[in-house]
C-alpha cells in the first residue's frame, strides 16, 4: 500500500514514457523493403459493398458529422466518418459511432406501452399496446380535452433530440400542433447567449457565430466560457489547427477546463463575473484610446444621436412624416457644419458630444456608452473576477492589438441569470476593437446558417391552421399546470406531449417537474427511443424511429452544409417515424386535410424545400439524394462570418446603444422598472452564484453541469458501450473542499440544496478552484445512488433574458 | 521389476547385510510397525482420491464457467496456479537432489529415505504438471505444444524439461529399485543419479527463467532468479523430505537413524542461509539505486506483500536456527523448522508471482472493466493499494485437487513400490 | 513494409472515439478493449489532471498493442500462436493456436494492452458488428490489437486513424521516408512506450 500512495501523492511509476530523439525515430527508415507479401494494389475500403446509405448525426451537440451507414442482414455493423467538401469538416466522435448500440441495445422501446392501470407513474410498470390501441386513446384524450377545456389545454413540449428538418424540433409535430392550437411552452434553452449578442449585432437569438472553419483566420481565439475539447470537438479540430498555424488560443474560464489545458494562456476567473471583465476592458480601451476608431465610425452607431428626453434615437421621424415602408434615417451630428444630419449625408459624423438640436438635448451614442463605462474601472474588476491588474489590461491590449480575434463562447456564461449581460458586454468589447464582421473575426461556438431560409410556414401552416400558442416560458408551465390559471386568468393545462423531449431530466429544478406539473396533467404522452425520465414518468409510450430509420435532412450546424439523411434501416420492432405518427394522430383527431392518407415524407419534404430562397441554392430533394450535401455559402470558398456586409441591424451597424430594449419573450412580468438600464451594457450579478448572493451565505459551493463527451445532453444516457468507460455518476469536487469535508475519492456523498439532493460517488478534480463543484450532465434519475442532479438547479429566468439557469446553482456536500 | 507390480510391500527380503540394524531400528518403531500398510493408508488414499475427484470436477467447471470465475484477470494474469507450480517445482528438487548428489559424488548419503524422497519429487513433479494444466485455457489444445513447439519460449523449455524430469525422476527410482536388487552396478546408478541431478538443476533453472526473462516485470527481471530458484527448491525440497522421514518414521515405515535427520537439519539449515543471502543480495541489488527496483523492495518490506516477505523470513531464520542449534533438533521442532521452511518458501512464491503484477508499468487511470480486474469498479488505488491478486474459492479447490493427485501418487508409491530403505552400504 | 502508428498527443483530446470505434470494428466481447485511453494525469482516476489550480496539464495516451519489431510476447509464446508478420511488422495473434496459458500477457511489458478472454464472448448486441471478415473470438484465449489486419490486407487503412476527429491519429509504413508518418517522426520530437525494455514499439507518441 505504502508504495502506490506515496508522499509524492499516488502513483510513482510515471514518467515511464521515455524521449526518443527524432533522429532515433528516423533510424527505423530504410530497412529493408523486400520480402512484402502484401498485395498494395488491392487498395480499396474491403467493405464499401455493405454501405447503404448516407446520414448526418442529429443529436444536438452543435456538429452534423456525416456517416456513411455499413448494413448486413438488414442492420447496421459499423457507421464509417464520411466526406464534406472539406477534409476536416469529415467528423466523428464516439457517440455518433456507437450509435448502433441505442438502435438495436437493450433500452430501445420496442412497442407502444401504456402505464398499468392503477400504478403510480414513474413505477415501471408498463403494459404493451397496439399502435391502433395507442392511437385511438391518444384521439380520445386530446378530443375531450380539447372538448372541455380548449385546445392549449394540451402541451406540445419540444426538446432537441432530432435536428432533422422534418423529424426533427421544427418538423412535422408542429403542424399537427398548428392544426390543434396546442400550447407552445416558449422554449428556454440556450438562449441568453444570443439575446445579449443580439442588442449589438442583431443577430437574432442563436445566429450569432460565424462558420466554424473562420478561426483560421484569426490571430487569437479567445476561448470564454466554453470548453470546446470536450462539448465541441468537432469546433475544436479547427481551433488545434489554427494554433499549429500559430494562432494564439486564451482560455478564460473558472475552472481549468480540458480546453484551458490545451491552450496557450489561461486566466481564471469567478464565476458569472466575466461580464464586469468585459466592460473594465473595453473602458480601460477606450481610456487609453486603443479602440478601433476607423471600425466604429464605418460600422457601428457610435455617431448615432440619443434624444436625452425620450431615451430614443434621433430619427427622420422626428421631425417628418415618414412612410411606414421607407427607412426611419437616423441622425448624426457634422461638427463641420454643427448641425444634426441624417447619416451617410454629411462629413465624417462626430463620434462625442452632446448637442442641442432643435431644442432637443442629444448625446452620441459613443459618448453615453463611454461615460457608461466609465464606471467600470480595471482596479474593481480586478476585486470582482478575481484576476489581477495586468491580466485584465494584458487582455484588453490584446483585443485592442490582436489583428483579427475571434471568441468562442457557446452557453457556459448563458447558463447564468447574468448570461445575457455577459455576453453583450463581450459585443460591446468586439465591437469597439473592430473584431466583429470580418475574416478571423467575431463569435464561434453555434454556426447556423442564414444563407438559406427554409419555407417552415409551408410545412407548419396546413389547411385548418390554428397556430400554437407561446404564452408563457417553460420555467413557469408547472405553476400553470398547479394553479390551472395564467396572469390571474384561468389557464387549463391537462396534458403534455414530450416529443423529441426528456425534460423532466433537463429542465432546471426537477422537483417542480415531478411535483407540480406531473400531478396536475391528465394525460402525459412521451414520444422516445429510450426509457428516459420523461418517459418512465409518462402514462404511455410511443416507440419513435433513430436517425437512421427514416429519410430526413438538415441545415448543420456550425458547417456550411445541407446534409441528407438517407433511410439505411427499417424501424424495428415497431417503432414509427413522426411524420407516420402524426399523420396517425393527425387523421384520428380528424386532420385528414393537414395529414391526408397518402402524403409520404417527400410531400412534407418539399413543402419545406419550396420557395425562391431555396431554389436560389439549387437545394432539392433530388439533389439532395443525389449528392448527400448541398454547400451553402454565400461567398464561395470564404467561411461564413456575421455580418461580413453588414449586420443584421436595424442600421446594418453594430449597436452600441439599444434603442428599444425588449424581454426575450413577454409573459406578464413587469420590466418598467429596470427598462431605463436596458440601453446600455452594465453588469448586474448572478442570483445565486455571485459572492454576494443570499445563497452564497448558505450554500459554499457553486455547482455546475459538464458536457463531457459520453453523453449529448441526456442522450446515449445508458449506451451499453459507453457505460463501459463511463459506469456512473461522478461528482467532481475541489482538493481543499474536499478536505475541509473529509471526502476521499469515490466516497458517497449527498450533495444538497433547499431545492433538493443527490447522493453519488465523488471523486477529487484538482482542476476546480475552491468553491467550485461539477458533474457531468445527462445521467437519469434511476442511476443515483438517490435524487438526481437536476433536482438542485435553480429554477427562475431572469425577466429580460427569459433563459434557463442551470449553472446559477448553490449547493453544500457532506459525506455519506 | 516384480515388486513394482506385486500390489502390496514386502519385506526387504533381499536385503541381508543390514538385517540386524533394521531389527533395531524396527524395535524403536515398536508396534506401528505392524499395522503399516493398513487401513490407515487406505483410508488417506481414498481420502485424497476424493479430494482429486472433487478438484477435477471444479476444473470441469472452471473450463465450462470460464476462469472468469477465477480472481486472475488483465492485470493480474496468473495466480495461484502458477504460484503453485514454482512451488511444486521447487518441492520436487528436493527430493531428487538429496538423493542423487550423495550417489552422484559418491559420498556418504541420507539413510534408507532415498527412494521415498525420488518418490515425493515424481509427485510433485505431477502436481507441477498439474498446475500448469489447470491454468490453461484451452487444455484440449496441449498437443499443439509438441506440433507447433516455439522452442524459443521458456515455457516450452520448461515442459520439455519438466517432462523429461519426470521420466527420470521414475527411471532414478526404478534403477534404485534394480539396485537394491542387486540388478544394477553402483556406476550406472551413479551415471543416472548425475544426468537426474543435472536434470533437476534445470528444471529449477527454466523454472526460473520463465520468470527471470521476462524484462517487462521488474519483480521478476534479475540473472539470480535461476539459482535462488534452485537454492529455493533445495530448502523446501530438504524440509519435506524431513518431514516425510520424520512421519514415515513414526508411521513405522521406514527405520531411520537420529544422524541422518542432523545431516538433513544441518544440509537444511545451510541451504535456508544460501537462501537468504541470495534474497539479501537480490534486495539489495533492487533497492540500492532508489529507482523503480526501490519500489520492488518497498512493496515487499512494507506492502500489500509484506505479510508474505516477513512470513519467509522470519520462518526460514528460524528454521535455520533449529537446524543449527543442536539442543533444538529435536523431532518436532525439527519438523516445525521444516514446515516453517515450506511456508517460507511459498510465501517467497506468491511475492514473485503477484509482485509481478503489483507493479503495473502503464499505471495510468483509464476505464476499468471487469475483464481487466475484479475489483474494477474501485478504481487503480482499489487494484492495487492491496494485493492485486486474491483467488477464488474455485481456485483454491482446484488447487486442492491437484494437491491430492500428488499426495495420492505418493501414498500409492508407498503401498504398491518398494520404496523402504535398502540400507545399502553407501548410506552408512 | 513496416507498419506503425504515430500519435500526436497535442491533437489528441482523450475522447475515446479511437477506442470505441475499434471495439466496433473488432467486435469487441463486452468488457474488453484493444485500445484503451491514459489519463496521463494527476490521480488514479481517469480524466483527472496533475497539478493545483490552475497550474494543471493533462496528456492521453492511446494505447493499443505497440506491434514491437522486438515483440516479448512473440518469443514466449510456447506454440507460436503470437508472431510477427515479417511482410507488415504486424504482431497477430492466431485464436485458433493459443493454448490459453498466458505467457504473452507476463511477458508484454504494456500493462493491459493484450487481454484474454476469461469467458465464452459476450456481446451487447445479437449481431457482428464491423467487419464481417475479422475473427470470431473465442474464450480462453488472448487477443489483442490486430493493427486491423483485416482492413489493411484489403489496402485500407485501421479503423481507429479513420475514426479520428481529432487527425491525431497517423498510420502508414515506417521503411518508407517519404510517407507522412515517417516524416513526422523524422521533424517531430516523438516518445515512445517503455524504449527499457527493449521491444521497440512501432508507435510512436508526438509530443
Amino acid at each position: 500500500m505504502s508504495n502506490r500512495n506515496s508522499a509524492q501523492g499516488g502513483l510513482t511509476r510515471r514518467g515511464f514514457l521515455k524521449a526518443t530523439s527524432a533522429a532515433a525515430g528516423a533510424a527505423v527508415i530504410g530497412s529493408n523493403l523486400v520480402g512484402c507479401a502484401f498485395d498494395a494494389a488491392n487498395a480499396g475500403e474491403p467493405t464499401e459493398d455493405e454501405i447503404a446509405g448516407y446520414g448526418v448525426c442529429r443529436s444536438n451537440c452543435m456538429q452534423s458529422c456525416r456517416y456513411a451507414a455499413h448494413v448486413r442482414d438488414g442492420k447496421i455493423v459499423r457507421l464509417e466518418p464520411a466526406d464534406y467538401g472539406e477534409d476536416l469538416y469529415r467528423g466523428s466522435c464516439l457517440r455518433g459511432m456507437s450509435y448502433m448500440h441505442r438502435i438495436y441495445g437493450e433500452n430501445r422501446i420496442k412497442y407502444p406501452l401504456r402505464r398499468v392501470d392503477g400504478t403510480e407513474r414513474g413505477a415501471g410498470e408498463w403494459e404493451r399496446i397496439t399502435w391502433d390501441e395507442a392511437i385511438a386513446e391518444i384521439a380520445q384524450k386530446f378530443s375531450s380535452i380539447a372538448e372541455e377545456y380548449g385546445p392549449q389545454a394540451v402541451v406540445f413540449d419540444f426538446g432537441t433530440g432530432n435536428y432533422g428538418e422534418i423529424q426533427g424540433q421544427t418538423g412535422i409535430f408542429n403542424r399537427l400542433g398548428s392544426v390543434m392550437g396546442v400550447s407552445k411552452p416558449a422554449g428556454m434553452n440556450d438562449l441568453s447567449t444570443g439575446y445579449g449578442i443580439d442588442r449589438v449585432l442583431g443577430t437574432g437569438l442563436m445566429y450569432f457565430a460565424n462558420e466554424a472553419k473562420s478561426v483560421l483566420d484569426s490571430s487569437h481565439i479567445v476561448v470564454w466560457g466554453s470548453n470546446p475539447v470536450h462539448s465541441t470537438p468537432q469546433n475544436w479540430r479547427w481551433m488545434q489547427r489554427a494554433k499549429e498555424q500559430g494562432t494564439r488560443i486564451i482560455t478564460i474560464d473558472p475552472v481549468k477546463s480540458a480546453t484551458a489545458m490545451k491552450s496557450d494562456e489561461y486566466y481564471p476567473i469567478k464565476p458569472t463575473t466575466d461580464g464586469y471583465l468585459a466592460l473594465a476592458m473595453s473602458n480601460y480601451i477606450i481610456e487609453n484610446d486603443l479602440q478601433d476608431v476607423e471600425f466604429i465610425k464605418k460600422r457601428t452607431t457610435a455617431p448615432f444621436l440619443v434624444r436625452q428626453d425620450t431615451g430614443m434615437l434621433l430619427r427622420k421621424s422626428d421631425f417628418e412624416e415618414v412612410p411606414e415602408d421607407a427607412e426611419d434615417e437616423f441622425y448624426v451630428w457634422d461638427p463641420e457644419r454643427n448641425t444634426a444630419v441624417l447619416y451617410g449625408t454629411g462629413a465624417d459624423p462626430a463620434l462625442e458630444g452632446s448637442y442641442e438640436y432643435e431644442g432637443i438635448t442629444v448625446t452620441t451614442s459613443y459618448t453615453l456608452l463611454k461615460e457608461q463605462l466609465s464606471q467600470y474601472v480595471v482596479a474593481d474588476a480586478a476585486a470582482e473576477t478575481g484576476m489581477t491588474e495586468e491580466t485584465i489590461e494584458h487582455l484588453a491590449r490584446m483585443f485592442a492589438e490582436g489583428d483579427a480575434i475571434s471568441v468562442n463562447i457557446s452557453f457556459g456564461m448563458d447558463h447564468y441569470n447574468n448570461g445575457y449581460q455577459s455576453c453583450w458586454a463581450i459585443a460591446i468589447l468586439m465591437a469597439l476593437t473592430g473584431n466583429v464582421g470580418r475574416d478571423g473575426a467575431g463569435f464561434t461556438g453555434i454556426y447556423l446558417n442564414t444563407a438559406l431560409a427554409l419555407n417552415i410556414p409551408g410545412l407548419w401552416a396546413a389547411p385548418g391552421f390554428k397556430g400554437m400558442t407561446t404564452a408563457f416560458p417553460m420555467t413557469l408551465l408547472h405553476e400553470v399546470a398547479r394553479d390551472q390559471e395564467y396572469n390571474g386568468e384561468p389557464y387549463p393545462i391537462k396534458a403534455m406531449v414530450a416529443i423529441l423531449s426528456n425534460s423532466a431530466s433537463n429542465w432546471p429544478s426537477q422537483t417542480n417537474y415531478l411535483e407540480e406539473l406531473l400531478p396536475n396533467l391528465d394525460f402525459l404522452l412521451a414520444m422516445d427511443m429510450e426509457m428516459t425520465d420523461t418517459a418512465r414518468y409518462s402514462d404511455m409510450i410511443l416507440p419513435t424511429a433513430s436517425f437512421y430509420e427514416n429519410e430526413d435532412f438538415r441545415k448543420a450546424h456550425n458547417l456550411p452544409y445541407i446534409v441528407h439523411q438517407d433511410k439505411v434501416i427499417d424501424p424495428p420492432f415497431e417503432a414509427k417515424d413522426d411524420v407516420e405518427i402524426a399523420g396517425l394522430i393527425g387523421r384520428a383527431l380528424g386532420y385528414a386535410e393537414a395529414f391526408p392518407e397518402e402524403y409520404t415524407f417527400d410531400d412534407y419534404a418539399n413543402m419545406l424545400l419550396s420557395g425562391p430562397a431555396v431554389e436560389a441554392f439549387g437545394v432539392s430533394l433530388d439533389r439532395l439524394r443525389k449528392d448527400g450535401y448541398i454547400e451553402l455559402r454565400t461567398v464561395p470558398g470564404k467561411p461564413g462570418i456575421v455580418g461580413r456586409e453588414k449586420f443584421p441591424t436595424e442600421s446594418g451597424l453594430a449597436q452600441l446603444y439599444t434603442e428599444k430594449p425588449a424581454p426575450r419573450v413577454m409573459y406578464g412580468q413587469d420590466v418598467t422598472e429596470r427598462f431605463p438600464k436596458e440601453h446600455l451594457v452594465y453588469y448586474r450579478p448572478s442570483a445565486e452564484v455571485s459572492e454576494r448572493s443570499e445563497a452564497a451565505k448558505t450554500y459554499p459551493l457553486v455547482f455546475i453541469q459538464e458536457h463531457t463527451r459520453w453523453r449529448t445532453h441526456s442522450q446515449w444516457f445508458n449506451s451499453p458501450i459507453l457505460r463501459e468507460l463511463d459506469p456512473e455518476p461522478l461528482f467532481k469536487i475541489s482538493p481543499e473542499d474536499a478536505a475541509d469535508r473529509g471526502i476521499a475519492d469515490r466516497d458517497v456523498v449527498e450533495v444538497f440544496n433547499d431545492r433538493g439532493h443527490m447522493v453519488v460517488k465523488a471523486i477529487i478534480d484538482p482542476s476546480l478552484p475552491k468553491g467550485m463543484t461539477r458533474m457531468p450532465k445527462g445521467w437519469q434519475r434511476d442511476q443515483f445512488i438517490e435524487g438526481g442532479y437536476q433536482e438542485l438547479t435553480y429554477p427562475h429566468n431572469d425577466e429580460w433574458s427569459v433563459a434557463f439557469n442551470f449553472y446559477d446553482t448553490r449547493v453544500d456536500v457532506k459525506k455519506r | 521389476m516384480s515388486d513394482f507390480s506385486s500390489g502390496a510391500i514386502v519385506d526387504d527380503d533381499l536385503d541381508f547385510s543390514a538385517a540386524q540394524n533394521r531389527a533395531k531400528a524396527r524395535d524403536a518403531a515398536g508396534t506401528k510397525a505392524v499395522a503399516w500398510g493398513g487401513r490407515g493408508l487406505n483410508i488417506a488414499i481414498g481420502v485424497s482420491a476424493v479430494v482429486m475427484v472433487a478438484g477435477i470436477a471444479l476444473w470441469f467447471m472452471q473450463l465450462s464457467g470460464g476462469m472468469v470465475q477465477t480472481g486472475m484477470r488483465n492485470l493480474n494474469s496468473w495466480g495461484l496456479y502458477i504460484t503453485s507450480f514454482m512451488f511444486f517445482v521447487g518441492l520436487s528438487a528436493g527430493g531428487l537432489i538429496i538423493s542423487s548428489v550423495p550417489k552422484a559424488f559418491g559420498i556418504a548419503g541420507f539413510g534408507g529415505i532415498s527412494k521415498v524422497a525420488v518418490m515425493s519429487s515424481i509427485a510433485c513433479t505431477v502436481a507441477a504438471i498439474g498446475m500448469v494444466v489447470v491454468d490453461l485455457g484451452q487444455p484440449a489444445r496441449l498437443w499443439e505444444l509438441f506440433a507447433y513447439s516455439n522452442l524459443g519460449s521458456p515455457l516450452m523449455w520448461d515442459i520439455l524439461v519438466l517432462g523429461t524430469y519426470l521420466i527420470l525422476s521414475c527411471v532414478y527410482l526404478w534403477a534404485q529399485v534394480q539396485a537394491d536388487a542387486g540388478k544394477m552396478s553402483t556406476a550406472a546408478l551413479r551415471v543416472i543419479s548425475v544426468v537426474a541431478l543435472v536434470c533437476a538443476v534445470l528444471v529449477h533453472s527454466v523454472t526460473a527463467w520463465i520468470f527471470g526473462l521476462q524484462q517487462g516485470r521488474e519483480m521478476w527481471h534479475t540473472a539470480l532468479l535461476a539459482p535462488w530458484f534452485v537454492s529455493s527448491a533445495l530448502v523446501c525440497g530438504t524440509a519435506l523430505v524431513m518431514v516425510v522421514a520424520v512421519a514415515l518414521r513414526r508411521a513405522g515405515y521406514l527405520s531411520l537413524d537420529q544422524a541422518y535427520l542432523v545431516k538433513l537439519a544441518k544440509l537444511l539449515g545451510a541451504f535456508v542461509m544460501v537462501d537468504l543471502y541470495f534474497f539479501g543480495c537480490d534486495l539489495l541489488t533492487e533497492g540500492f539505486p532508489g529507482g523503480s527496483g526501490a519500489e520492488v523492495v518497498a512493496m515487499l518490506t512494507s506492502g500489500p506483500l509484506a505479510p508474505y516477505f516477513w512470513i519467509e523470513i522470519v520462518g526460514c531464520a528460524v528454521c535455520a536456527v533449529i537446524c543449527f542449534m543442536p539442543a533444538l533438533r529435536t523431532n518436532a521442532l525439527l519438523v516445525v523448522g521444516s514446515l516453517l521452511a515450506i511456508a517460507g518458501i511459498f510465501c517467497k512464491r506468491v511475492q514473485l508471482l503477484v509482485g509481478g503484477f503489483q507493479i503495473a508499468n502503464l499505471d495510468y487511470a483509464s476505464a476499468l472493466t471487469p475483464m481487466q480486474h475484479t475489483a474494477f469498479d474501485s478504481g487503480l488505488a482499489g487494484i492495487y493499494g492491496q494485493m492485486v491478486y486474491w483467488p477464488t474459492p474455485l481456485e483454491f479447490g482446484v488447487t486442492l485437487g491437484v494437491v491430492a493427485l500428488a499426495v495420492l501418487v505418493f501414498l500409492l508409491g508407498l503401498k504398491l513400490l518398494p520404496l523402504r530403505p535398502a540400507d545399502d552400504s553407501s548410506s552408512k | 513494409m513496416h507498419y506503425g502508428f504515430a500519435i500526436d498527443q497535442e491533437r489528441c483530446i482523450g475522447c475515446h472515439t479511437c477506442a470505441v470505434a475499434c471495439k466496433i470494428e473488432n467486435n469487441l466481447p463486452n468488457e474488453i478493449w484493444w485500445n484503451r485511453i491514459l489519463t496521463d494525469g494527476g490521480s488514479n482516476e481517469m480524466d483527472i489532471p496533475r497539478g493545483s489550480f490552475p497550474d494543471n496539464s493533462i496528456d492521453y495516451l492511446p494505447v493499443n498493442c505497440q506491434h514491437c519489431e522486438n515483440p516479448a510476447c512473440v518469443r514466449v509464446c510456447p506454440v507460436g500462436a503470437t508472431y510477427k508478420d515479417e511482410a507488415t511488422g504486424i504482431v497477430r495473434q492466431d485464436y485458433d493456436k493459443c493454448i490459453g496459458c498466458r505467457m504473452c500477457m507476463a511477458a508484454c511489458p504494456y500493462t493491459g494492452v493484450r487481454s484474454f478472454n476469461w469467458q465464452e464472448p459476450e456481446y451487447m448486441l445479437d449481431y457482428t458488428l464491423g467487419a464481417k471478415d475479422s475473427p470470431e473470438h473465442q474464450r480462453h484465449t488472448v487477443e489483442k490489437c490486430t493493427m486491423c489486419w483485416h482492413r489493411v490486407a484489403g489496402g485500407g487503412e485501421p479503423e481507429c486513424v479513420k475514426a479520428c476527429p481529432g487527425r491525431a491519429r497517423i498510420w502508414g509504413d515506417l521503411d518508407d521516408p517519404n510517407s507522412e508518418i515517417s516524416k513526422l517522426i523524422s521533424s517531430r520530437e516523438c516518445k515512445q512506450l517503455l524504449p527499457e525494455e527493449g521491444t521497440k514499439p512501432s508507435v510512436y507518441y508526438l509530443v
